[in-house]
């Protein structure tokens, strides 16, 4: 009877005089998995759909940022910023904030777009193999950085190595700690087969490979070293703190590529980003884009507000058009951590004044300085862009950076005079005279604790190092006084996940 | 007057042009003839009198007389009037034609339009309300939906907005379907236009009467897209005889409501604002520093008058509006050619500043007899909208600052400060324009005398053009971009084509069939695009040349789907007292799965005519008893096309070569943003098995007549079953995804309708009817979800920063979720004790109550806080006539829901928050960096009846007057006043989902009209 129906049905549709009278309906304006990674081209597209989420508001170019500093001591918020923000500012994190839910959601929409390219661009039909691999491999790094944030926010974290395609993949629950890494550092191994040393803008690399794999090492050896919960079951600290040194060690060795730069600044200069010698790996953006995400408003984050006016002077000469929203401050007790004679924190770094040029009442240049005098607080120098346009700049947050592995490595190895050498390279560079030497090797991990807390200031690394280390209470709480109740050492799983997905209790 | 006369020859000119059917007409020996219509010898007043073949023609007057001029002897007059059978008389010689006419018994009664078809009201078996617009009082409204508002049972109008222009929310019998379609189909004249909310395309003044389909074996023969009922919408005719005008024009003054919630004393609100910072342990603004570029004054300095600046928001944003709305038609015909032809015109101000909506409306209608047994006609309509918007809302802004700097300039309170209001309504560009052009075209041929088959053909075509810029510094965007501007397009074409027979005959005495089959292919496509500009060097141009833009940004996007079905319906009268009727609808739409594609939709009904059994026949008091019972079952196909497969979204990301351009990428999930415009949601995982959501309704009826029909009683009872709801589902976001479109859940809506009519006075002198109307509907979700707690219902609110609607089994729909509250902590030892800990502990917070009981608060003791739904709905109308004087009540009311407040803590209501010498536990303390939890104290009584209309009005009636049938004039007011305990808010009457945002406030509207009709 229905097939009857239906019989007559289509042929009576068919007497019509419309285009097309079939129930199947072609997709129109977007591609799919049926129509896609059929060539080189698609999949270098599927790739570089993978590396674009790093740039999102939601990860790397702001939200990061703020969830990485503003619960430690370098970073504060305006008074009128979002009560997410200044509950991560009191460390009173509870599973329904919303910043914090973006360092879930984020990480995971990019490990389902690297599970893609992992998945189909094996099968990409005539290719050069090697690229072929190198996709892969970079998509693996990507994976296994993705991972690492995921499980330094929130401890046990859902392992999920296929694309979700189908709505019975969706539910899934947590894997311990230990599968997490063991996941990472598979990835990893794996990229750093396939990989070259060569240097491309904004992608991974061997040397990234290498980087992060110390820095996986370095946070599991220190974690299990200081007692972190959650890390009983590393079996050796002293083992991972070598292998966090070999790789370490390759990155300072093996390499040409990226080097130390002698030049304090020279690293934040935007306009030298693709030949910048630190900067291993950074979510890259461009003011020419069309959206937040392509283009940053990171430096906005930073800048004074500086009335309004269409051109800010800073101390270093430094012309930038307009003020920014000064929505992330300095704190007081952070910037006071510095040495006096450490460039870090003078104005070079750590800026406490600006001018606008005729901006005072008889058409003379008019000064904000802070405290005092129309400046809220201090800010950086170090996401900064003077040719941006509007709001949109061109800011690439730094995530492996060659100052940071060797230290990495210093801290990994312990005191010697290698490690002494280097460490007083990087205080060389801030002024500061050569480390005195004979510390112990709990002494010299602690002064390298601060030591980053110095000159990877503000770069979203504190948080973690904080919490590798055991610290949060001795640094956060005994230190600065901050008071802290929830979210110390991990956040919550978001409350969204825990509501829709009944596999996690 | 002279224009109006001057037009309508102008008229008659183009008519007669255009009817190149009619024969001409030879005015060689033209005589008069005289004549009178009787029926059982009484007069018939206004029958019509027309010559065959010929569109001239008179009606008689008050003793049944009329007067015509006939062209010469071989002419045949033509005698006809509702509820009888036409005469056809040969006037020869005669001077003097007399006519009896005699009572169709069959055509006297009320015809009610249903799907593909007409029936006899007696005939009917579903639940159907038909709404007559002639009594419906004249009120001003942009759309019919707002007109409908407490005219059918069953039927909630919600009008959340005062917005000119805007939608209104359409719910029959509760809500079946949770996501896309959830409101009933609008059927026009046979053509389905889509869900209901904002028929912009009709005029109302050109819509006769509407029917309201509510049951399924009524909605069924709509198959996929009747679940929530059907709204039948026909309109006007042309009849044939002379050519008849009307014109109606209404002017209105719309005022803004007299109290807001907003703090008006400047020093006030610098006290609050200080109060909550300090207490967040935040700097206070108002001390006299500066902050951000403005210079905040300290409080003192406000209060001694040394400040001297106070700004009156509220005054500032609303302003009284004006309306006006204008009609004009003309129909009228001859025996073949019937015509009908409108013009509208309607232009609304908005109580806020800067806002409008204009609308045009042009609609021309003909059928023509073509041959002895063949009909045909067409009806086009073209309407054309523009609409101006620019509400920002705003009247908490600070009352502390000016809205201008002395020079002139906008005054902003900071860098960040983008929400100026009068930079929103004076310099922002947010202008729409719409355009819908739609033809009906028919075909009906008689084949047998019981057989007829009828072609009809419909195309709609919409298009719509916003054109959008916010200028350099003064918005976000205009900030962000240094001026952002663009233009959206928007392009639709609707194509239908309906083929049916219709088989109606009697079998003896006592039997009678009418059967319908046939079948229906629609394919709706649209097209968007939207051509952004970022970055001008002025803002002179606007949006006006986007390629001088820094950067441009396109986007443009195409959809379409195909709905091919069959319909068949019979019905069975036994002896006018038994009847059966059963429908089917197969229908196969291209959204579903492969092997899910179509759907079939039966439904079967019985009556039973009780009136016409013997032992009722000689029954002094009742008149009219008729039962009903129905099954069956619609259908649901409200999601976007394409759910079916996978979408990829795509992305850029620099190239290597850091030299300003990107590379693009395409992979697994798309985003587009919530409906707040603040978070991104990932979407774009296929789902093959996506399939119709079915709702299945049985519905028990009695229409009740009694004392020659002076009380008329409609009661129904009903059940509603939906399975297989299709939605779009908040799944676990470590998936990748945030939404998808699934098919899962069950909902039962059960209620019961009553509707009263009462004649209580029918004489020449008096008239005065009341109607009053009361539903119940009680909503449960069934089944939910593949957790068995419950899933997201509505979006995230930011201020919560989680949704607070939810889908649980055993709850009504959208029922709010979230904490539990026990008033305000009163000491830090009471918080501690509450299971709160922190600052939440704090005196002065809202005590969360810990309901598991495990001495914590928190996600765990979230619950069920509230419903949305309203226990009953109901109307009340009132039509009172002394001689000319006419007078009108309506009265529309909702009890027993709650509304979700969110401004229950703004403006005015902080006044009375907590502190350490106040400790009350109505509100809590200031504190501008508390992150609130959804929550039990955001929640009031929704329940509000509200006087929609009063309406007086004086007709003249004057056989003296040659050129003037009829002329009315009234004066109205709408919306008056409102009862309902709801605080400070605008208003109580929200969207759906029962929450309350501080929408446009709906304003009090006085109107002053006139009728007219010309002979």
């Amino acid at each position: 009877m229905k097939l009857a129906i239906k019989k007559i049905l289509l042929s009576a549709a068919a007497a019509l005089a419309f285009s097309s009278c079939s129930l199947e309906e072609d997709p129109y304006g977007f591609l799919s998995n049926d129509n896609f990674y059929k060539t080189a081209a698609d999949a270098e597209s599927a790739l570089v759909y993978a590396y674009s989420v790093n740039s999102d508001i939601e990860y790397y170019s702001r939200h990061f940022i703020i969830a990485t500093e503003v619960p430690t001591e370098t970073l504060t918020i305006k008074p009128d910023a979002g009560a997410d923000q200044h509950a991560l500012d009191r460390l009173e994190v509870l599973n329904n904030n919303k910043i914090v839910e973006d360092m879930w959601r984020y990480p995971y929409l990019a490990i389902n777009r690297t599970n893609a390219v992992i998945q189909n661009v094996p099968n990409t039909p005539e290719m050069d193999d090697t690229r072929r691999e190198e996709i892969v491999g970079e998509a693996k790094f990507l994976r296994a950085l993705h991972y690492f944030n995921l499980v330094r926010f929130f401890g046990e974290v859902i392992i999920r190595e296929e694309q979700v395609s189908s709505v019975d993949q969706v539910n899934k629950g947590v894997s311990s700690i230990e599968e997490v890494y063991n996941f990472i550092l598979k990835d990893l191994t794996e990229a750093e087969a396939v990989l070259s040393t060569e240097r491309v803008y904004g992608r991974a690399n061997q040397v990234a490979v290498w980087a992060l794999l110390s820095k996986v090492y370095l946070h599991m050896a220190s974690a299990k070293n200081t007692g972190v919960q959650g890390y009983e079951w590393v079996s050796n600290a002293d083992e991972n703190y070598t292998s966090a040194a070999n790789y370490a060690k390759k990155v300072l060795q093996d390499q040409s590529t990226y080097t130390f730069e002698n030049d304090l600044m020279e690293t934040w200069n935007v306009s030298n980003r693709a030949t910048a010698r630190e900067h291993i790996f950074v979510s890259a953006t461009d003011r020419g884009g069309l959206i937040e995400g392509e283009y940053t408003k990171l430096p906005m984050l930073f800048m004074p507000w500086a009335e309004g006016a269409p051109q800010v002077v800073l101390p270093n000469g430094t012309t930038i058009p307009g003020g920014g929203w000064e929505h992330l401050w300095i704190e007081d007790d952070f910037a006071a951590n510095y040495e006096e004679s450490d460039r870090r924190g003078t104005l070079e770094m750590i800026v406490n004044k600006v001018t606008i040029p005729e901006g005072g009442n008889d058409g003379a240049d008019l000064e904000l300085v802070y405290p005092g005098g129309g400046l809220q607080a201090t800010f950086p120098m170090k996401y900064l862009d003077p040719d941006m346009v509007g709001q949109q700049a061109t800011c690439d947050t730094p995530i492996l950076r060659y100052t940071d592995i060797m230290m990495v490595y210093c801290e990994a190895i312990g005191p010697n005079s290698e490690t002494y050498a280097l460490l007083d390279q990087i205080r060389g560079r801030a002024g500061l005279s050569p480390l005195a030497g004979g510390m112990g090797i709990q002494e010299f991990r602690d002064y390298i604790l601060e030591e980053r807390g110095r000159e990877l200031a503000f770069e979203g690394k504190r948080l973690f190092d904080l919490r590798r280390t055991n610290s949060m209470e001795k640094v956060l709480g005994d230190q600065y006084g901050k008071p802290m109740t929830s979210g110390i050492y991990y956040f919550d799983i978001p409350l969204i996940e825990v509501d829709t997905n009944p596999e996690i209790n | 007057m002279k224009g109006i006369l001057y037009s309508r020859q102008k008229l008659q000119v183009v008519l007669s042009i255009i009817l190149t059917f009619s024969s001409l007409t030879l005015f060689a020996q033209e005589r008069v003839i005289k004549g009178n219509v009787t029926s059982a010898q009484e007069p018939l007043i206004g029958a019509n009198v027309l010559i065959k073949g010929t569109s001239i023609g008179t009606l008689t007057d008050f003793d049944g007389n009329f007067t015509l001029t006939v062209p010469n002897n071989e002419t045949t007059l033509i005698f006809s009037y509702i509820g009888f059978f036409t005469e056809e008389v040969y006037v020869g010689s005669k001077s003097i034609v007399n006519v009896s006419l005699n009572e169709d018994a069959e055509q006297l009664e009320e015809v009610v339009v249903v799907g593909y078809g007409t029936m006899k009201k007696s005939d009917m078996t579903g639940a159907v309300n038909k709404v007559q617009m002639d009594d419906i009082p004249q009120r001003p409204a942009a759309n019919v939906e707002q007109l409908l508002q407490g005219q059918a049972a069953g039927l909630q109008i919600t009008n959340s907005s005062g917005q000119p222009g805007s939608d209104v929310s359409v719910k029959l019998r509760g809500v079946s379907s949770i996501q896309g379609d959830s409101s009933p189909l609008l059927v026009v004249d046979g053509f389905p236009m889509g869900n209901a909310g904002n028929l912009k395309q009709i005029n109302p003044s050109d819509i006769k009467s509407i029917e309201v389909l509510k049951d399924a074996s009524a909605a069924a023969i709509y198959g996929s897209r009747g679940a929530n009922g059907v709204i039948m919408i026909t309109t006007k005719k042309g009849t044939s005889g002379q050519m008849k005008i009307d014109f109606s024009s209404r002017v209105s003054l719309s005022t803004p409501p007299n109290e807001f919630n907003a703090i008006s004393d400047p020093a006030q609100y610098a006290i609050i604002e200080n109060e909550g910072r300090v207490n967040a342990g935040l700097q206070p603004f108002y001390v006299g520093e500066t902050y951000q570029g403005t210079y905040y004054p300290s409080v003192s300095e406000i209060a001694s008058g040394a400040w001297g600046t106070s700004t009156d928001w509220p005054g500032m944003i609303y302003r009284n509006a004006l309306a006006q709305d204008h009609n004009l038609s003309a129909s009228g015909g001859s025996e073949n050619t019937k015509y009908y032809f409108s013009l509208g015109y309607l232009n609304q101000e908005g109580i806020s500043l800067s806002d409008d909506y204009t609308r045009y409306n042009i609609r021309f209608s003909l059928d023509q007899k073509i041959f002895r047994n063949l009909m045909g006609g067409f009806n086009v309509i073209y309407n054309n909208t523009k609409k101006n918007s620019n509400f920002v809302g705003g009247i908490n802004r600070s009352p502390v600052f000016p809205a201008y700097n002395e020079n002139g300039s906008y005054f902003f309170i900071s860098g960040q400060d983008f929400y100026h209001p009068l930079v929103w309504a004076n310099e922002v560009l947010n202008h729409n324009k719409g355009q819908d052009f739609i033809s009906n075209m028919y075909l009906s041929l008689k084949i047998m005398e019981d057989l007829e088959l009828k072609t009809t053909m419909n195309i709609k075509s919409g298009n719509g053009i916003t054109d959008y810029y916010e200028p350099i510094g003064m918005t976000w965007s205009g900030a962000e971009f240094n001026g952002f501007g663009n233009i959206s397009n928007y392009n639709d074409l609707d194509l239908l084509s309906e083929t049916y027979l219709n088989y109606s005959r009697r079998f003896g005495e006592k039997h009678r069939i009418n059967a319908m089959a046939g079948w229906s292919a629609q394919r709706y496509s649209v097209r968007t695009s939207v051509l952004t500009g970022k970055g001008f060097v002025n803002d002179n141009l606007e949006n006006q040349d986007l390629n001088s833009a820094e950067n441009r940004d396109i986007t443009n996007s195409y959809e379409s789907n195909l709905l091919l079905s069959g319909i068949g319906r019979l019905n069975y009268v036994y002896d006018d007292r038994f009847l059966v009727t059963g429908t089917i609808r197969a229908d196969g739409s291209s959204k579903f799965g492969k092997n899910e594609k179509w759907g079939y939709f039966p439904s079967v009904a019985v009556g039973w005519n009780v009136q016409n059994e013997a032992f009722l026949e000689n029954s002094d008091v009742v008149s009219q008893l008729k039962l009903r019972a129905s099954w069956g079952q619609a259908g649901n196909q409200g999601l976007p096309a394409y759910r079916i497969n996978e979408r990829y979204g795509t992305g850029r990301y620099p190239n290597p070569a850091a030299d300003g351009t990107f590379a693009t990428g395409f992979g697994p999930a798309v985003y587009s943003y919530s409906a707040d415009g603040i978070y991104k949601v990932w979407e774009g995982m296929a789902n093959q098995d996506l399939k119709w959501e079915t709702t299945t309704t049985s519905n028990i009826g009695i229409d009740l007549g009694l004392f020659q029909s002076k009380v008329m009683i409609t009661a129904e009872v009903y059940h509603k079953y939906t399975s297989d709801l299709l939605r779009r589902e908040q799944i676990a976001p470590s998936s990748g995804y945030d939404m998808m479109w699934v098919n899962d859940g069950e909902i039962k809506n059960t209620g019961v309708e009553l509707s009263l009519d009462l004649a209580l006075i029918e004489r020449t002198k008096w008239d005065w009817s009341v109607r009053g109307m009361i539903s119940r509907n009680r909503n449960e979700v069934i089944d939910i979800g593949n957790s068995d707690n419950f899933v997201w219902y509505g979006g995230t609110v930011e201020k919560f920063r989680t949704p607070i609607t939810v889908l649980m089994p055993g709850q009504p729909l959208g029922v709010f979720y979230g904490y539990k509250t026990d008033g305000i902590i009163q000491t830090y030892e009471e918080g501690l004790e509450a299971g709160l800990s922190g600052s939440r502990a704090r005196p002065g917070e809202i005590k969360y109550v810990d309901v598991n009981g495990d001495g914590v608060v928190d996600a765990n003791d979230r619950t069920v806080i509230g419903d949305p739904n309203p226990t009953f709905i109901y109307s009340f109308n009132s039509r009172l006539r002394y001689k000319n004087l006419d007078f009108s009540v309506l009265l529309t009311g909702v009890h027993g829901n709650q509304v979700y407040n969110n401004t229950k803590f703004d403006g005015a209501a902080t006044l009375q928050r907590w502190t350490p010498d106040n400790p009350t536990n109505d509100y809590p303390s200031l504190n501008s960096s508390r992150a609130y939890e959804a929550s039990d104290f955001w929640i009031e009584d929704g329940s509000f009846l509200r006087v929609q209309n009063i309406n007086v009005g004086y007709t003249i009636n004057s056989e003296n007057i040659k050129w003037m049938d009829k002329l009315r004039v009234y004066t109205s007011i709408d919306n008056p006043i409102v009862f309902s305990d709801f605080q400070y808010g605008f208003d109580p009457e929200v969207g759906g989902d029962g929450i309350h945002w501080g929408n446009y406030p709906m304003p009090t509207t006085y109107s002053l009209g006139l009728n007219v009709s010309f002979k």
